[in-house]
């Protein structure tokens, strides 16, 4: 019996390459492969466009259906302050008093995590309030934007109009250099320098942060001017859902380690 | 030093010493929890199922770190030095994974089916009426059925890699070599390719 040998690189080196998870020395081979290979690019294309549709099928079956975050944050705080207390009470307390003790305790955690929780949201959004920056656009074409010179970094929101963002979020004092007064929709794609496309992204709140959201930007910026998607597309999804938009533009779950020190608008200081 | 113990250092550094561990969890709970809800999902959970999941999986993390298990990382902060960082989110989807095959088996596979199927009904009822849109719901609804009829492991690799997860904590999440994860992805891609293209 002979073995048909098949030229062609495998399904599974296809996606692992795509993924960046193959050998870099079996990478390098099929890159120059795929060069001079028509059919196998082909086969590329089909396997990461059906990858591309079913992301964005499972996306939008299940974005729907996770809940806010809302009280489920504080409600895990007062569960670990619960599990923790029940290792501090001393060992003279009875079995009842101790669990009366621990639900107390838990009941007034509850409460204080849910206050801390609101504070916290409040005072560190992670996404805009939509009321207060639904997001503004000027009327520009897509050929404008590409042509002129990206200067997002050189761009210093007035003073005045810094604080009536500050005050419509209710943030009192804000610390220089722990904020970014970010547009919405970047400038870059459009957006115009008003209240209603500006909120205080803060540098600090976790990883979906404002450097993660810069790093977003320049992406968008990158795949409207090359023609990829349109400027209507970018600018629904950044001003609709910027973490869904990271999340389906860089095809991660989670913010890429060097988006963490990506850096491109100045913070408010 | 590893990226993510990196950060995790310069936080501490930062506010003047290490910080508390509810801190730290809530912290990793705010940035894993949409991904391991939707990960939940693909299993048939509910809503509320898979809350209570996820609360299930960041107490065990906390517990686990307090116990300080596997000390084998003591290069990092209070966090890590019980838990390599490489290995976090391939221990949070693996811990996720168990709960809900475990909540899965006790309540029945067939409700978790019939939850699952009316998500997708409701998904596909609501959807409007313009033949392009009609067009995309159909081929939606055939790469959504085709992962369905998919074994589970190689469903969950594929969700798992949507979630942006790196082969080797998909591995670490399922218990599975690398080459396996890599066996699964290139097959369930290839059978999603062809449910495209028809």
């Amino acid at each position: 019996m002979t073995m048909r040998y098949d030229p062609h690189i495998p399904d599974r080196e296809l996606v692992q390459l795509a993924d960046a998870e193959l050998p870099a020395v079996r990478s390098s081979e099929a890159r120059v492969h795929l060069e001079n290979c028509v059919t196998c690019r082909a086969r590329q294309d089909e396997l990461e466009r059906a990858r591309e549709r079913f992301f964005s099928a499972r996306s939008e079956e299940f974005a729907a259906q996770v809940p806010a975050v809302d009280s489920s944050a504080a409600l895990l705080r007062a569960r670990m302050a619960g599990l923790a207390s029940e290792r501090e009470v001393p060992g003279f307390w009875s079995g009842r008093h101790r669990a009366a003790l621990a639900g107390l305790a838990a009941i007034l955690v509850l409460a204080a995590g849910v206050a801390w929780w609101m504070d916290g949201y409040r005072r560190y959004p992670l996404k805009p309030d939509a009321n207060l920056t639904p997001g503004a656009t000027l009327s520009v074409s897509r050929e404008q934007l590409c042509s002129a010179p990206e200067a997002d970094g050189l761009r210093v929101i007035p003073a005045a109009l810094a604080g009536e963002v500050f005050h419509s979020y209710g943030i009192r004092g804000p610390k220089p250099r722990n904020y970014e007064v970010d547009y919405l929709i970047t400038p870059a794609l459009g957006g115009a320098t008003d209240v209603r496309n500006l909120w205080p992204q803060p540098y600090s709140r976790g990883a979906w942060n404002a450097r993660v959201k810069d790093a977003l930007e320049d992406r968008l910026r990158t795949l409207v001017c090359r023609g990829a998607i349109d400027l209507y597309t970018a600018q629904r999804e950044i001003s609709t859902d910027w973490i869904a938009a990271y999340r389906k533009y860089f095809h991660t779950g989670t913010p890429l380690p060097e988006h963490a020190r990506f850096f491109k608008d100045r913070p408010w200081e | 030093m590893h990226e993510s113990c990196s950060v995790f250092v310069d936080a501490a550094v930062e506010s003047g010493g290490p910080r508390p561990l509810e801190d730290e969890v809530t912290d990793l709970y705010l940035d894993h929890r949409g991904a391991l809800l939707r990960y939940l999902f693909s299993f048939g959970l509910s809503p509320q199922d898979g809350e209570e999941v996820v609360q299930e999986v960041f107490l065990a993390l906390f517990q686990h770190l307090r116990k300080g298990k596997a000390r084998e990382n003591l290069a990092c902060g209070n966090l890590l030095q019980n838990l390599p960082p490489q290995n976090l989110k391939g221990w949070i989807f693996r811990v996720g994974h168990n709960l809900a095959l475990k909540r899965r088996t006790q309540s029945g596979r067939e409700s978790f089916a019939a939850n699952h199927q009316t998500l997708w009904r409701n998904h596909w009822d609501t959807a409007p009426g313009p033949e392009e849109q009609a067009i995309d719901c159909q081929r939606q609804a055939r790469l959504l059925a085709a992962v369905r009829a998919m074994p589970r492991r190689d469903q969950s690799c594929l969700h798992l890699r949507a979630e942006g997860l790196r082969y080797r904590e998909i591995a670490e999440a399922l218990g599975i070599s690398l080459g396996a994860v890599a066996l699964s992805l290139g097959r369930s891609l290839a059978r999603l390719s062809r449910a495209d293209a028809r």
